[in-house]
């Protein structure tokens, strides 16, 4: 959204986060709505613990633990391309900008997967309350999830075959820190959803 | 003050206005802060256009009478947004037809509380019901429309090219932000309890809160705005441009 826009003053002070100063609000705002389904999430488990524990046993934890391996190695490489960013690097950034992507695609397979298991399963939002938290959480990390592989292929048919600068860096920097992000959630999900036990 | 910008702020205040009218009568008076369950029955709903017709009636009244303020508010924040994208004009009239848009639901739902406190007696207790719900349906899933606004005027301040810029960076993402958490009510229409019915913690308490904090929180910064465009065209003017004998820069430039 920042097509052209150099480093903003701010970012040159060296406690000045990276990327887009402003997306920090909306990390900030999303991370806060998110911290809130997990506390309604943590509060509707206490009055049905017998239920969400039944219903959390027909998740598979090893396909969750996998969908973090995919997410954790994509993350990793989008580390790659910041710092390819930063050494001006043109080829090495496109090439962990590819990397991050392919990782990425695997969650996006294996969520679908899973899904598509579930709904076949006659398992789907209206199920019980722990599967209308566990399809509307997921859904809306995966809404993330998606608009974040988007802004990653946009990200690298904009750097490629224009020479690194600090009008790169900014969109990579930016697109690295919303790409974390939706790591974080999802390593909050995780565990509240396929591994708590009652 | 020049005439010109006399009449931006006139129109940027239309939003405090407006959401003051909407908390007062179509909140307070229209019993919608908060709403009433999803899964409370048809006899209570009935109840209430009953008992309270009068009151709902003048709520809404009022409340249709001055949406139309949010589209003027919506013309102020496209004026600023205008100066930001410069000749292209594409962003500040997607926010425009956002916000004028934005009305209609406003408008639409309105009517159906209305239609509800009209003649309560005659009608059935489910039917009493069903215009109550469909109300809510249509002013919560009508969102996208005002997510077109917030979406367009995000992306506009965020290019802007200035080294202050006139609207701050985290506001324009804290808009986006809001426009796109609006998704949210997709989820309202599949749950009669919990968080994502329509008077659920998410899908109510904190949607309209979080636009109750942006709505305020853009005006304060678009009359600032609107302080700066016009130091600064008053800058421009008197340093001699346009041609001097021009003694005030009323037309725009």
């Amino acid at each position: 959204m920042t097509s052209h826009a150099a480093p903003s003053p701010h970012q040159k002070g060296a406690a000045a986060p990276p990327g887009d100063p402003g997306i920090w609000m909306f990390l900030s705002a999303d991370i806060f709505m998110f911290g809130l389904f997990f506390l309604i999430f943590i509060f509707e488990r206490a009055q049905a613990v017998t239920l969400f524990e039944q219903s959390r046993l027909l998740l598979d934890p090893w396909t969750g633990l996998l969908n973090t391996f995919f997410l954790l190695t994509s993350s990793w490489f989008m580390v790659g391309a910041v710092e390819a960013a930063r050494e001006g690097r043109a080829g090495r950034l496109q090439r962990y900008l590819v990397l991050s992507f392919a990782a990425g695609s695997g969650f996006g397979v294996l969520k679908m997967t899973e899904y598509v298991e579930k709904i076949r399963g006659g398992i789907s939002m209206l199920t019980n309350d722990f599967f209308m938290y566990y399809f509307v959480f997921t859904g809306v990390h995966f809404l993330h999830y998606l608009v974040g592989m988007a802004v990653l292929a946009l990200v690298f048919f904009k750097v490629r075959g224009r020479p690194a600068g600090p009008g790169n860096l900014i969109w990579v920097e930016s697109t690295a820190c919303y790409w974390h992000m939706v790591d974080l959630l999802w390593l909050m999900l995780f565990p509240l959803l396929y591994l708590l036990r009652a | 003050m020049l005439d010109e910008f006399k009449y931006w702020r006139l129109c940027a205040w239309a939003g405090p206005l407006f959401m003051a009218v909407f908390i007062g009568f179509w909140g307070l008076m229209g019993f919608n802060l908060p709403p009433f369950s999803a899964a409370l029955p048809a006899e209570d709903i009935g109840h209430y256009f009953r008992e309270n017709a009068n009151t709902v009636r003048l709520g809404m009244v009022i409340a249709m009478t001055f949406a139309v303020l949010y589209m003027v508010w919506g013309l102020a924040i496209a004026k600023v947004v205008e100066r930001v994208e410069g000749e292209s004009n594409i962003l500040s009239t997607l926010a425009l037809w956002g916000a004028g848009l934005t009305v209609v639901p406003i408008l639409v739902s309105c009517s159906g509380w209305l239609a509800g406190a009209y003649r309560p007696e005659a009608l059935s207790d489910p039917v009493l019901q069903l215009l109550y719900d469909w109300s809510w349906l249509l002013i919560d899933l009508g969102y996208s429309v005002t997510t077109l606004q917030m979406l367009a005027l995000g992306v506009a301040f965020l290019s802007d090219k200035r080294e202050h810029p006139l609207i701050p960076r985290w506001l324009a993402w804290y808009g986006i932000w809001v426009g796109v958490s609006f998704a949210a009510e997709c989820l309202m229409p599949f749950f009669k309890s919990g968080p994502f019915e329509r008077a659920g913690l998410l899908n109510f308490w904190i949607e309209f809160s979080v636009w109750f904090v942006w709505c305020p929180t853009l005006t304060f910064y678009i009359l600032a705005a609107i302080k700066r465009l016009e130091a600064e065209k008053l800058e421009r003017h008197a340093a001699g441009r346009p041609p001097a004998g021009v003694v005030l820069p009323q037309a725009a430039e």
